[in-house]
This record gives C-alpha cells, sequence and structure tokens, in this order.
C-alpha cells in the first residue's frame, strides 16, 4: 500500500482539499442567506440542505475529477508508474490504490455533507427518517461518483489531464441532466431509437436525491433503494472496468 | 527602493488603483443603466436553437409541477419485449418510484410558494426562449390567467405585455401555420383582455377589440395560404397523420376564435360590454 499513502499524501499536501472542505461544509450556511427575504424563515434549513448536497455533487464533479485526472497525467509523466512497475506493483494494483486515495477524500466530502444535513438541516420531529434518507444519499453519490473519479483518472493517464477531466464531467452531466431530456422525447416520439439511447445511457440522476431532499418527501423505500443501487452498481462496474481497462502505468505501453 | 521592489507594495498599490477606478467608473455606468441588463447566455433566447431549448424546457416545468403541487402519473409501458425494452422499462419504473416516494406531507405555503416561484421562472424562460412556440405562449398567459397562487406571488409581467410581446415576436415568422396560431390565440387572448379590463373605457375597449379582431382575419387568411401552399410543394404530403390532425385541430381553434371575437365586437359596439365585462371580473 505504498502508493496509496504516497498518493493520500501527495493530495494533502497540496492542500488544495481545503477548498474543497470549506466549499462542503461552509458554504451551505452562507448560501442560504440568499434565499428571498419574503420566502419565511422555515424555508433555511431546507435550502441549507439543498445547498450542501448541490454543492457535494459539485465539488466532486469539478474539483476532484479534476484532481483525478491530473494525478492519473502526472503519475505516468513523472515515471511513477514506472517506477512501482519495476518494483513489482502491477498497472492493476496501482489503479487501485490510486483509487483509494481518492475514494478517501470522496468519503470525507460526503461524510461532512452528512454531518450538515444532520445537524443542522434536520426537519422537526422527523429525524430518524432525515436520517435514513441521508445516508441512502450517501450511498448513492458514492456508487455515482466513484466510478466517474477512476474513469477520470484513467483516462487522464492514458489522454492526459484535460480530456480526462472532461470525459468524466461529461458524462456525469449527461447522466444526471442530459438524459432528462431524452425522456421528454420519449413522451412524445415512440420512436425506437430514441428509446434505446434512453435505455442504454447511465441514469446517474437516480443516485441524485436533492428533489427528495429539497422537498422533504421522505426516505426511499428499502425495496426501491436496492433496486436502484444494484441498477447503480451495474453502470458503476461498467464504467470502472473501461477504467481499468484504459489506464496504463508506463508512458510506452 | 527596498520599498518599490518588495512584492506586497505592488499588489497593494495595484489593489487600491483598481479599486478606485472601479468606483469611480461604476457610479457612472450604473447611471446610465448599463449593469442592469438581462443575461441572455450564448445569445439563445429568441433564436433557433433557443426554440429547440424551449421546448425542451417544458420537461423541467412538467417536473416542478409535479414535486411541488401535483402528483405523478406513471407511464412506464411494461408490455414491451426485448432486452432493450425491459431495460426502459425497468429504468422508467425506478424513476417513476423514485419520485413518487414519500407520504404526502404538508409542504405548507412557503413550499407551494417556492414552487411556484420556480415554476414562474422557468415558463417564463421557456417562453422567452421562444415565444412564437404555442405551448411556451399557451403554458405561460394560462399560469398568468389562472394565477395559481392566489396572489402570493408577485407576477413579473401583466397577460396584455406579454401577449403584446408575442406578437411582435410572430411577425418575424410569417410563413410557419404554428406561429400564426400563436399570433392569433395572442390576439385572441388580447381581446378577452380588452372585454375583461376594468381599466379601460367603452371607446377604448371596442377600439381595442375592433383592432384585434380584425388581426385575427388577417392572421387566419394567412394561416390559409400558407396551409395551401404547403399542399402545393408537397410539404404538407410529408407531415404525420397525427400532425394532420393537430392542424385540423389548429384550423377549428382559429375559426372558433375568430367567430367569438367578432361576436364579442358586436356587443361591444351595442355598448353592452361595459356591464358584462364587470360581471366578469366580479365573478
Amino acid at each position: 500500500m505504498k502508493l496509496f499513502q504516497l498518493t493520500l499524501q501527495t493530495l494533502i499536501v497540496r492542500k488544495s482539499w481545503i477548498v474543497a472542505l470549506i466549499a462542503v461544509a461552509v458554504v451551505p450556511f452562507l448560501l442560504p442567506l440568499l434565499v428571498p427575504s419574503e420566502f419565511a424563515l422555515n424555508l433555511i434549513k431546507p435550502a441549507r440542505a439543498q445547498a450542501a448536497w448541490v454543492i457535494l455533487w459539485f465539488v466532486s464533479m469539478f474539483w476532484l475529477f479534476g484532481q483525478a485526472a491530473r494525478q492519473g497525467d502526472l503519475h505516468i509523466h513523472s515515471g511513477l508508474g514506472s517506477y512501482f512497475r519495476s518494483m513489482g506493483v502491477g498497472s492493476a494494483r496501482q489503479f487501485i490504490e490510486l483509487s483509494l486515495a481518492f475514494a478517501v477524500f470522496l468519503a470525507g466530502l460526503i461524510f461532512v455533507t452528512v454531518l450538515v444535513c444532520l445537524f443542522a438541516a434536520s426537519p422537526p420531529g422527523k429525524f430518524w427518517d432525515w436520517f435514513i434518507l441521508n445516508m441512502q444519499s450517501a450511498v448513492l453519490s458514492l456508487a455515482v461518483l466513484m466510478p466517474l473519479t477512476m474513469l477520470a483518472l484513467a483516462v487522464g493517464s492514458r489522454f492526459g489531464s484535460l480530456v480526462g477531466f472532461l470525459v468524466s464531467l461529461g458524462l456525469a452531466i449527461y447522466g444526471l441532466y442530459g438524459v432528462g431530456y431524452i425522456e421528454f422525447a420519449t413522451f412524445e416520439a415512440k420512436n425506437i431509437l430514441v428509446r434505446s439511447l434512453y435505455a442504454i445511457s447511465p441514469q446517474f440522476h437516480l443516485g441524485n436525491l436533492s428533489e427528495q431532499i429539497v422537498f422533504q418527501m421522505g426516505s426511499l423505500k428499502g425495496s426501491l433503494f436496492i433496486n436502484i443501487l444494484i441498477y447503480l452498481l451495474g453502470v458503476g462496474f461498467i464504467v470502472i472496468s473501461s477504467s481499468v481497462f484504459t489506464y496504463r502505468a508506463t508512458a510506452k505501453s | 527602493m527596498r520599498f518599490i521592489n518588495s512584492k506586497s507594495y505592488l499588489s497593494l498599490t495595484t489593489l487600491v488603483l483598481g479599486l478606485v477606478l472601479v468606483m469611480v467608473s461604476g457610479s457612472s455606468l450604473s447611471q446610465r443603466g448599463l449593469f442592469e441588463f438581462e443575461p441572455n447566455p450564448g445569445a439563445l433566447a429568441g433564436s433557433p436553437f433557443g426554440r429547440t431549448i424551449g421546448i425542451g424546457m417544458q420537461g423541467p416545468v412538467m417536473r416542478v409541477w409535479d414535486r411541488g403541487l401535483g402528483g405523478i402519473e406513471g407511464r412506464a409501458d411494461r408490455s414491451k419485449g426485448g432486452l432493450l425494452g425491459k431495460l426502459f422499462n425497468h429504468i422508467t419504473v425506478l424513476g417513476e418510484a423514485k419520485s413518487a416516494v414519500g407520504d404526502d406531507l404538508e409542504r405548507g405555503e412557503d413550499y407551494k410558494r417556492f414552487a411556484l416561484a420556480k415554476i414562474e421562472n422557468r415558463l417564463e424562460r421557456a417562453w422567452k426562449m421562444d415565444p412564437r412556440n404555442f405551448a411556451n405562449y399557451a403554458l405561460y398567459q394560462m399560469f398568468l390567467f389562472e394565477d395559481f397562487s392566489d396572489g402570493i406571488v408577485e407576477k413579473k409581467m401583466s397577460m396584455r405585455e406579454m401577449s403584446l410581446a408575442t406578437l411582435d415576436a410572430c411577425e418575424v415568422d410569417r410563413g410557419s401555420p404554428v406561429t400564426t396560431l400563436t399570433a392569433a390565440q395572442a390576439s385572441y387572448d388580447l381581446v378577452f383582455d380588452a372585454w375583461t379590463s376594468p381599466d379601460l373605457t367603452l371607446g377604448e375597449k371596442q377600439v381595442r377589440i375592433g383592432q384585434y379582431t380584425e388581426k385575427l382575419e388577417n392572421l387566419l387568411a394567412d394561416y390559409n395560404a400558407s396551409v395551401s401552399e404547403w399542399k402545393r410543394n408537397g410539404r404538407w404530403d410529408e407531415l404525420s397523420e397525427p400532425r394532420k390532425e393537430d392542424f385540423q385541430l389548429y384550423t377549428e381553434r382559429l375559426k372558433f376564435m375568430l367567430k367569438d371575437s367578432r361576436e364579442r365586437l358586436e356587443q361591444a359596439t351595442s355598448g353592452a360590454v361595459s356591464e358584462i365585462g364587470k360581471e366578469n371580473v366580479n365573478s
């Protein structure tokens, strides 16, 4: 686990995580001040929860993916990949250790978000349900964001940091919002092509529970949660397998 | 000279210089109203791409409406076979179930207000993207007319302003039957507005109703002309059956609007409008 420790240390020393942490932990308390004052005070807490989760997704997509792509790029061009390979650490093992270092950051950010929601945005008298909803949101966002982070890492190692960042970001935006427009097209046309495109698109929006949190719709039913989780894990493993396939440890391969 | 060389001195000087420049120019710019602009990213609003986006935005509006105020309608078609078909159904069922969860919490006035403000924003944006789209116009117009919010949200535009703006926007694109339909609906809404507005005198009402009834007649003629033009150059035959049925409905709608406006015009000239107008407003 030398590479894991090294990567973790590198990321910590780079200190940009401080900005991400501030965004996740502090901005949810500042943003609701923008909610128009004509809205009553009891909208502050939902706004806080909304801000917390939206910022988590935002920070993961723009900061974490960027860091991962950059690290993948750097790992190859600094020769670290070749070095670890010569020490007997295969490229699959290297990829897993690198990914684990980013998993620590992602899990940390999600943990802070959940803390903010539990202790500063809980609706009165419904703490238990709120707790379950937040846990579900944590698990699902991890299931969506972790494979995409790994994709950024892998594509970054082969095609450079910018491409790695943009591929993951683009895929995330497509799965979160783009498919919504395709879904709308399936209302109109019974076109088999449109339907097929919708069916094979990654439905990352299923893992984004922001609407449930903002409109306080209550937690997902157990069976539904498991079904969504299985689906997202399926998509996640497809993304991970393409990442492993794309990743390279040495500049010449 | 050590002082000038230091980094902090340089950064401090430029900062002060920048602040002074911004403040000096800012006050004069804001006096001329240059800071008040309506952002239009990519010049999308009103452009051809804006039309596509305007159609696409009808979906998000429905979503907010469903979440905030209405219910969700299931629409997965479980009978279809095939692997992709099954996957499609599975995803659709999951998505619907996810949106439908939760007991009917009392969301209260605050939530209603929040959702309505959001809906109005999106309707307005969709309409701005393409005022010539019939659905965009009709949805926003209905929102303004129905006053779902019972006055809790301050409306940004009056119905009259919005209909007039739509008429202007439709002028550019006269060959299209759908644009003509939107323009006709806007004229008809203006007739109705003149009929019911308590702030107009009888004379003004007569003038306006007459003006927009005439406009409607012209639009119907335009519509007939462009449809027969389509039939002549073969574009009509390319339309699918449901589209042709739509056009049948458009024709009927246009004829109805013209007939109704003419009746109102007759009543207006005979002087009955002030009474009826008041009744409508009170009821």
